[in-house]
């Protein structure tokens, strides 16, 4: 039973209980924990009170929908109500919130069960969950790798079977690069589209909020549960609801796909491009038009990103430079430049910003999803500060961020799926593009070439 | 390039000159990339700050 739908199935014609799917979780936590370190806190008896209750509710035939009695588990950045929230950092390593953040309290509305608070990079700002403070969270794949990050606990939580979902936060990239390197799919929904009320924030214009699951029907299912307006989050957008859930029959007939003509194809390692190849065949021959179209200039719209997001995170940290010893030394490190950066840098970015997402949006024109490598290599190793790709050395953070980064600052929906394995046997992943709420799209596309493989199948030898 | 220590010091950030050596190339490689991108900008480009205005004005 590796799927929510599978869990959410099971419960109802009770073969399982909820009790039950939370003991195995829980006792994979216990197992595997001390090798992984993928949580900073666990909350057994929390999620048991929990799942009894959703059994007796399940019972009564009260239903609160697809992930009533499944146990989860949300980066520690998420506010939980009594429960701790460090942000993986020394600045909230006692803070237990008196509040849950939007995301807790969808999730508890939709009788999901809490197995604990994952590990992170600390506070979010950077790609290796190599945390000074908490310890590295390690690849269920290869403890010696990196998850990736910064949402490397959900990563190595959900591909070590340690909880069903996982939530995440992407500011650039910080689902996606985990789902990648973790072998789970990892959706970055479009900005505005799930709260981030009550979420640690690191780039206020950046940061995205969303799920690491073991299959693409599993994101759309968490989503639908997710999606909406709130109030309390100033990005947040009131637009109509819609189903994410792709059928259970997807026909890709008249379904364009666009392969990147540059820059997602530059620098990348053979392996990862040979599946990329593979992914976009396995479309064609279930009816998808796939052609190679131009793309904006992605390298200039990283560059913005990085402007924004150094500009951002700087500003919501200054109130702690002077406890300058409490950050790691790349955290500070980044903050730091963002503090050198004048007003003016960041305010011409965003104006760029509009330029480019016009642009971004016009390549949409002609396609329905646009099909790139999440990331251009495997998981490096912990530490291991920079990567050969394709015979060039690049910097780690750089190389691991560089296909993703830009998305987050036009805003656009993205979904990260397994497509492979590399020579090392470490995933590859596969980046679906859409347009602005395109959701339902690339999760149609995922789900079909999920449902082309079994890729998402396989475990860690770990698990 | 800009003189970034020079910067630092003017504007009294907190940052030891040690640190600041460890940030100087990546802060030259990012101004060598973004000062292109800001010539391209007209005066008709706004910005697109977050600022979400709703009919009854709240």
């Amino acid at each position: 039973m590796r799927t929510i739908q599978e869990a959410a199935k099971a419960l109802r014609a009770r073969k399982v209980s909820s009790v039950e799917l939370t003991k195995r979780c829980l006792n994979n936590i216990e197992r595997l924990e001390p090798k992984l370190n993928a949580f900073i806190t666990v909350t057994g008896e929390h999620a048991l009170t929990q799942a009894n209750t959703a059994d007796k509710e399940l019972a009564a035939g009260r239903d609160r929908g697809p992930l009533h009695g499944i146990p989860i588990s949300l980066k520690d950045l998420f506010r939980t109500r009594g429960i701790l929230t460090t942000g993986g950092s020394l600045l909230y390593k006692n803070m237990v919130p008196d509040y849950d953040c939007a995301v807790a309290e969808r999730l508890n509305a939709g009788g999901a069960v809490l197995v604990g608070k994952t590990g992170m990079h600390e506070l979010a700002y950077g790609v290796t969950s190599n945390n000074p403070h908490f310890g590295p969270v390690r690849n269920p794949w290869n403890t010696e790798c990196i998850p990736g990050g910064s949402s490397g606990g959900s990563g190595a939580a959900v591909a070590a079977e340690m909880c069903f979902m996982s939530m995440g936060s992407d500011t650039g990239g910080s689902i996606r690069i985990p789902a990648s390197f973790c072998g789970t799919v990892g959706l970055k929904p479009t900005f505005g589209l799930v709260s981030r009320y009550g979420a640690l924030p690191l780039g206020s214009s950046l940061d995205h909020m969303g799920p690491l699951n073991r299959s693409v029907r599993d994101a759309a299912l968490t989503l639908q549960l997710l999606a909406g307006h709130d109030g309390r989050d100033e990005s947040s957008v009131s637009r109509p609801s819609e189903s994410y859930l792709p059928p259970s029959e997807i026909s890709l007939k008249g379904f364009r796909i666009g392969v990147p003509d540059s820059f997602f194809t530059d620098r990348v390692a053979p392996e990862v491009m040979a599946r990329l190849r593979a992914m976009v065949q396995l479309a064609a021959g279930m009816g998808a038009q796939a052609e190679v179209i131009p793309i904006p200039d992605m390298a200039a719209i990283n560059v913005i990103g990085r402007v924004i997001l150094l500009s951002e995170a700087a500003a919501l940290m200054q109130p702690h430079a002077a406890h300058r010893d409490e950050f790691g030394a790349d955290v500070r490190a980044l903050f730091d430049q963002g503090l050198l950066l004048p007003a003016t840098d960041y305010i011409n970015a965003l104006r760029l910003r509009s330029i480019y997402r016009r642009q971004f949006l016009k390549v949409f024109d002609s396609i329905d999803a646009l099909l790139t490598p999440t990331v251009p290599m495997g998981a490096p190793k912990i530490g291991q500060a920079t990567v050969m790709i394709d015979g060039q050395e690049e910097d780690t953070r750089l190389a691991a961020t560089r296909f993703v980064r830009g998305i987050n600052v036009v805003g656009f929906p993205a979904l990260s799926m397994p497509c492979g394995w590399d020579s090392e046997g470490m995933p590859i992943g596969l980046q679906l593009l859409g347009r602005p709420f395109g959701e339902s799209t690339i999760l149609k596309l995922g789900a079909a070439l999920e449902d082309g493989t079994d890729f998402h199948l396989r475990n860690p030898p770990l698990a | 390039m800009k003189d970034w220590k020079l910067t630092s010091k003017a504007w009294n950030l907190p940052i030891p000159e040690s640190d600041l050596d460890k940030i100087i190339p990546s802060l030259n490689s990012l101004e060598l990339s973004f000062r292109p991108l800001v010539e391209y900008l007209t005066m008709e480009e706004e910005s697109s700050l977050i600022f979400r205005m709703t009919e009854d004005g709240k």
